[in-house]
């Protein structure tokens, strides 16, 4: 493994940062220019003639990394030359990537930002606390990196892999979408009973957040204010965290593994930090860990199950639906239903936003309020109904917008498939598994998780309080000049009177 | 490649000894053969084909959907290869009287059911084939079996003793071994640019005719 020593200088709890590394790349040497990346990009960021290597134009970028899903061309191992040469050029390309020496799996042309050298040359570090989170749609895909069929739904053996890696504690992103619930969800309440500005929009997807910084400044305030799952449990690991085990939240090495490519720009965003400490340090892809785990020689089919951490590694099935388009709506639906009505809520599972459409609509019969929903999935299909919300023609309360097309478990991050063909059947069975997952939970909404109730108890106070303000919400900021022209094809699910009962 | 297909449907009563003489256009077979053929003008590039190629020959290195179970060199049997500006995937075309055939001298190569097949364990990874092929459509690569490669025993690197690796051929067979008998780079293209040129099997094998190149 090659040592990055000179890229660690800086401790990472006080990381400073700039936007120069664009994360996600295109190797002029390998890239044959079909542009089917330019296809899959929801922003036409990729720029360059066809048959001409094509270049990434970091402005417009989302770092959704569906381009990085797509690209077939590979460096090939025998094409014109020796064995020992081609084998030098791809220690040279895997030099460049920063990508773990040993790694054995074939180098596309499109490809991300590598953080594992950085992140595991930390970890021998003394004196450090180390933790982990892990993002909803891991668990259900990076069984997929050692060989099982798509969708095997491994939380205990990616627990069980973390714990041997050197993390001291495993906690759950799962746990910070319930917070992001307890906070999101009293945020549209009051949203909708003061007259804030409605649609209010989720603020979860990183891709999503610059992309409405990028393409629709004007419309900032209607993006919900929480910080995503992730940034929040960042927030709460080295806050109440830190005191319930009794460390220096300066000593604490905060790393996520998540399915995006965009986490990392989202984590080094300059607001997301609480007292002058990161909310999170280092963010690795599901690729990345499954990398970490065979380069460690860990045999992770023979993996015992094992336990997340409490408290913050405690999660509702509401949590746990984040990482599939439609989730947060109806995590959001389960508790602001009870949290307005004082009802048990009929029915858990919300077929109606549930689906594989770009853009679902419904409106919900909650208490007296006539509830008027959307989720939108891929950001392509964001256009037209932010152009509807800039022309004031938009009389929905809440959107929720995920950048990518099914959702987290599309994400850029998540294992590559060779096969286009088998990408649906991936998809679909990751998606499966997570609500699998969420119906076979005791506690299915946010606001009924002990570990939240505690939480808000004992720290936080409540939902939207000074402690959450401080810990758990943040600004954004106009990163371009506004829109550009593109049409978009919509096709939209729905539309019809839903009720409850 | 468009009268290819009429070629394929020529009756099989021209047949004679002279017309067998005659080179391609006179030529008929005892088994047409079906191949994957492609429309050069529409190829992006992608490389898809030579991807989905290769994960579908390579279960026996426990080589699974994802990418990252990868654990071998990326070695397909078709390849796109670019002139000026124009890309096209290349590979076998199944040749009725496979060239590749004639001049292996181990007789690794045979038509079976109209499918020009190399048997890899038979194979000595000699390249006559490679140099028979009027198309570029074979590669001469190391043997990986079980995700590991395969060294050949008796024959060591000059320099270091360590055992040189295993070399044999390997080109299109049509999928031969997949479940519907589909060719995966035809299914994974995303521009349709590749496609299955059928063949009309319509009359019995001719016995295999005997080898030219002399025998080690």
């Amino acid at each position: 493994m090659s040592t990055t020593i000179d890229k660690i200088s800086s401790p990472p709890c006080m990381k400073t940062t700039d936007y120069t590394d664009p994360v996600i790349h295109i190797d002029p040497t390998l890239c044959t220019g079909c542009r089917r990346c330019a296809e899959v990009c929801p922003v036409d960021a990729i720029e360059g003639l066809p048959g001409e290597p094509q270049t990434i134009n970091a402005d417009r970028c989302v770092i959704c990394g569906q381009c990085v899903q797509i690209c077939s061309v590979y460096a090939s191992d025998w094409a014109g030359s020796s064995p020992q040469e081609s084998a030098a050029r791809r220690l040279e390309r895997i030099q460049e990537r920063d990508m773990p020496a040993d790694i054995r799996e074939p180098l596309f042309a499109a490809y991300y930002s590598y953080n594992l050298n950085k992140v595991s040359d930390m970890m021998t570090k003394p004196g450090q606390f180390r933790i982990v989170q892990c993002a909803p749609a891991i668990r259900v895909s990076l069984a997929e990196e050692f060989g099982m069929p798509f969708g095997t739904l491994t939380p205990g053996k990616m627990a069980a892999a973390l714990r041997r890696l050197g993390f001291d504690r495993v906690y759950d992103t799962n746990f910070g979408a319930d917070v992001t619930i307890m906070e999101e969800g009293t945020e549209l309440i009051r949203r909708v009973t003061e007259g804030g500005p409605l649609p209010m929009f989720t603020s979860c997807c990183p891709a999503w957040v610059r992309f409405a910084e990028i393409e629709y400044p004007d419309l900032l305030d209607h993006l919900s204010s929480c910080k995503s799952p992730m940034q929040m449990l960042g927030a709460l690991i080295k806050s109440y965290g830190a005191q319930l085990d009794e460390v220096e939240p300066a000593n604490i090495y905060s790393v996520a593994i998540m399915p995006c490519t965009c986490k990392q720009f989202e984590c080094d965003r300059p607001e997301m930090e609480s007292d002058g400490y990161r909310d999170v340090d280092e963010v690795l892809t599901t690729r990345e860990l499954a990398y970490w785990i065979k380069q460690s020689g860990i045999d992770f089919a023979n993996l015992p199950d094992e336990e997340f951490d409490s408290p913050l590694g405690q999660y509702s099935g509401a949590g746990s639906i984040f990482g599939v388009t439609g989730g947060v709506m109806e995590a959001a639906i389960r508790t602001g239903y009870e949290l307005l009505t004082n009802e048990k809520l009929p029915k858990l599972q919300l077929d109606f936003v549930r689906g594989e459409e770009g853009i679902r609509v419904a409106e919900v019969q909650v208490g007296k309020l006539q509830l008027k929903v959307a989720v939108v999935a891929g950001l392509q299909h964001a256009y037209q109904l932010l152009d509807r919300v800039q022309a004031g023609e938009c009389d929905y309360h809440f959107i929720e917008v995920m950048g990518c097309p099914a959702g987290c478990i599309s994400g850029g991050g998540q294992p590559k498939i060779m096969l286009e063909k088998q990408r649906i059947e991936a998809y679909r069975a990751r998606k499966s598994s997570i609500y699998g997952h969420d119906a076979a939970r005791q506690v299915r909404k946010s606001h009924e998780n002990p570990h939240i109730i505690k939480l808000y108890d004992e720290f936080l106070g409540e939902p939207l309080g000074h402690v959450s303000h401080h810990l758990l919400h943040t600004t954004f900021q106009q990163r371009g000049p506004g829109k550009q022209s593109r049409s978009s094809t919509i096709s939209i699910k729905g539309d019809t009177d839903y009720s409850i009962h | 490649m468009s009268g290819t297909g009429n070629m394929m449907h020529r009756p099989t009563d021209t047949r004679s000894a002279s017309m067998s003489r005659m080179g391609a256009a006179g030529r008929t077979s005892a088994v047409a053969s079906s191949f994957v053929v492609a429309d050069a003008g529409q190829c992006i590039g992608c490389k898809a084909c030579e991807l989905a190629c290769f994960a579908v020959h390579s279960q026996a290195n426990g080589i699974g959907a994802s990418v990252g179970t990868v654990s071998v060199p990326v070695v397909p049997k078709v390849y796109v290869v670019r002139t000026g500006d124009t890309y096209v995937p290349v590979q076998c075309r199944h040749c009725e009287n496979a060239p590749c055939a004639h001049a292996c001298p181990v007789q690794a190569i045979r038509q079976e059911d109209g499918v020009v097949m190399i048997d890899e364990d038979r194979c000595i990874g000699c390249t006559s084939c490679v140099l028979a092929c009027p198309f570029g459509a074979i590669e001469v690569s190391p043997v990986y079996r079980a995700g590991h490669l395969v060294t050949q025993s008796g024959l060591t690197h000059r320099a270091n003793r360590v055992a040189l690796p295993r070399t044999a051929a390997s080109k299109c067979d049509l999928c031969a071994e997949t479940e519907n008998g589909q060719p995966a780079c035809v299914d994974a293209c995303p521009n349709h640019v590749l496609r299955l040129a059928k063949g009309i099997s319509d009359s019995p094998p001719e016995p295999r005719r005997e080898v030219f190149f002399p025998r080690l």
